[in-house]
């Protein structure tokens, strides 16, 4: 169990690295058209962004959010949404990145000092977790 | 009643909780006021939609993309925005699911910014931290309005609507994310607090999402508040490329040529689709200048000649 679990990452990365190299060979098949996107980073005087990067990114953002559970055709859709850009800020926060959803149940759930800690706070007017203290 | 100990414990956290917070300026409404910031604002054709729990990121974009022009209600939203491991919605995700319905998606930044786009008319969804830095609350919200002699703000927030809160706490709230705001406009128009860069780059998203006819829409409106962008120009030409009109990307690359005519990109997109019309000649003529002017993306110039050169060989 332990050795399949040791090799499980390099085999990951060779499986990635292949559906990569499938990808670029499938890739615009005819048109030699340069994108906007180039354009773009030309025109800021960027680098080109290298296309396997991107693609390894698209693959590990899509694979963490189907781990949070979303489908991987909606991953997939949300993800196609994305600039080059924002899929690389996307994939070095990820676990980082804020998920508004006024998650009220984790406070309760995190005890008596907590709770008065953000009374008091919410009263002085340094946060806004309770919508009963009115100001 | 509290135990000593247990009101000591709870000082010390709320000392170790304020001292950093007691160094932030308040807000001074009075400083916001300008001849072009109205001294307040009511937006009051933006829908609300009350949030059902943790449902406030499909709530709030709910509500702008409806004030955009798309009705859409949160249900619909859910599945594109929320993600259930995180229990909330994350920021990417508001943004395409807007791409997806042609909306442009802008990001703005601070409370200047923010005053100047609900000055001009325009809802903002804002991130929030509700709560403390190390025990984030992290809430979507709509900000429809603002009244500066009163310091408030008024946001379609949970389950109220237009409600008010005070300049001040909303700010110390708001920067906790970083000042983070989304506009959602109809493709054609421009912000209030419109930046090229960041323009550019809502269009681009526009187009990655495949949404190329409201993209062609952005990068025109780019062009007509910055006639000098190149990246717009090719990027108008690429999208109706795209859309599988040859001729007006021709067209539109010919035009992008004539302002500048010392861009090989520009000839390079013209030359290939000329090739599509079957213009050899002049697709020829095209190719050769881009490879010419040369640059960083001289490989694919010289792989556009080869195919020009591919098609016009069996017809001599």
């Amino acid at each position: 169990m332990r050795y399949v679990l040791s090799i499980r990452k390099p085999v990951a990365m060779v499986m990635i690295l292949a559906f990569v190299n499938l990808i670029l060979c499938l890739g615009p098949a005819s048109a030699a058209m340069i994108d906007t996107s180039d354009m773009l980073h030309k025109e800021s005087g960027q680098l080109d962004k290298q296309r396997l990067l991107t693609l390894l990114e698209r693959q590990e953002v899509q694979q963490k959010l189907q781990a949070w559970g979303v489908d991987s055709e909606t991953a997939r859709s949300r993800i196609n949404g994305l600039t080059d850009r924002e899929l690389s800020q996307f994939s070095q926060k990820m676990g980082a990145l804020p998920a508004g959803g006024s998650a009220v149940g984790a406070i309760v759930g995190a005890g008596l000092v907590i709770f008065i800690v953000l009374l008091i706070t919410d009263i002085l007017g340094y946060t806004n977790v309770f919508t009963f203290v009115r100001r | 009643m509290l135990s000593g100990r247990t009101l000591q414990t709870v000082l010390f956290f709320l000392l170790a909780v304020l001292m950093p917070g007691c160094a932030l300026k308040g807000v001074d409404p009075a400083g916001f006021s300008s001849p072009e910031l109205p001294a307040a604002r009511r937006l009051v054709s933006v829908p609300f939609f009350a949030q059902d729990r943790l449902q406030c990121g499909p709530a709030s974009l709910a509500a702008a993309l409806t004030w955009s022009g798309v009705e859409v209600g949160p249900l619909e939203l859910k599945q594109e925005v929320y993600t259930p491991g995180r229990k909330g919605s994350l920021q990417p995700d508001l943004k395409t699911a807007a791409r997806r319905r042609g909306r442009l998606a802008y990001e703005i930044s601070g409370l200047r910014e923010l005053l100047q786009e609900m000055a001009a008319g325009n809802p903002v969804i804002v991130l929030q931290n509700l709560g403390l830095t190390w025990f984030p609350k992290w809430h979507y919200a709509v900000a429809v309005g603002y009244d500066l002699n009163k310091g408030q703000i008024f946001l379609h927030s949970g389950r109220q609507e237009a409600a008010s809160r005070s300049l001040d706490l909303f700010s110390k709230t708001w920067k906790r994310s970083g000042y983070w705001g989304l506009v959602v406009l109809k493709p054609g128009s421009l912000p209030a607090t419109a930046e090229q860069k960041r323009y550019l780059r809502a269009v681009l998203g526009l187009e990655q999402a495949g949404q190329l006819q409201a993209a062609t829409k952005g990068y025109e409106a780019t062009l007509s508040r910055w006639p000098d962008s190149q990246t717009a120009a090719v990027g108008r030409g690429n999208c109706l490329y795209g859309l599988g009109n040859p001729k007006a990307a021709a067209d539109a690359f010919q035009q992008a040529a004539a302002v500048h005519p010392r861009s090989p990109e520009i000839y390079n997109n013209l030359a290939q689709t000329l090739l599509d019309l079957d213009k050899i000649k002049e697709a020829l003529t095209a190719a050769q200048t881009a490879i010419r002017l040369g640059g960083p993306h001289r490989e694919i110039f010289e792989q556009t000649l080869q195919e020009i050169q591919a098609a016009k060989a069996p017809s001599e």
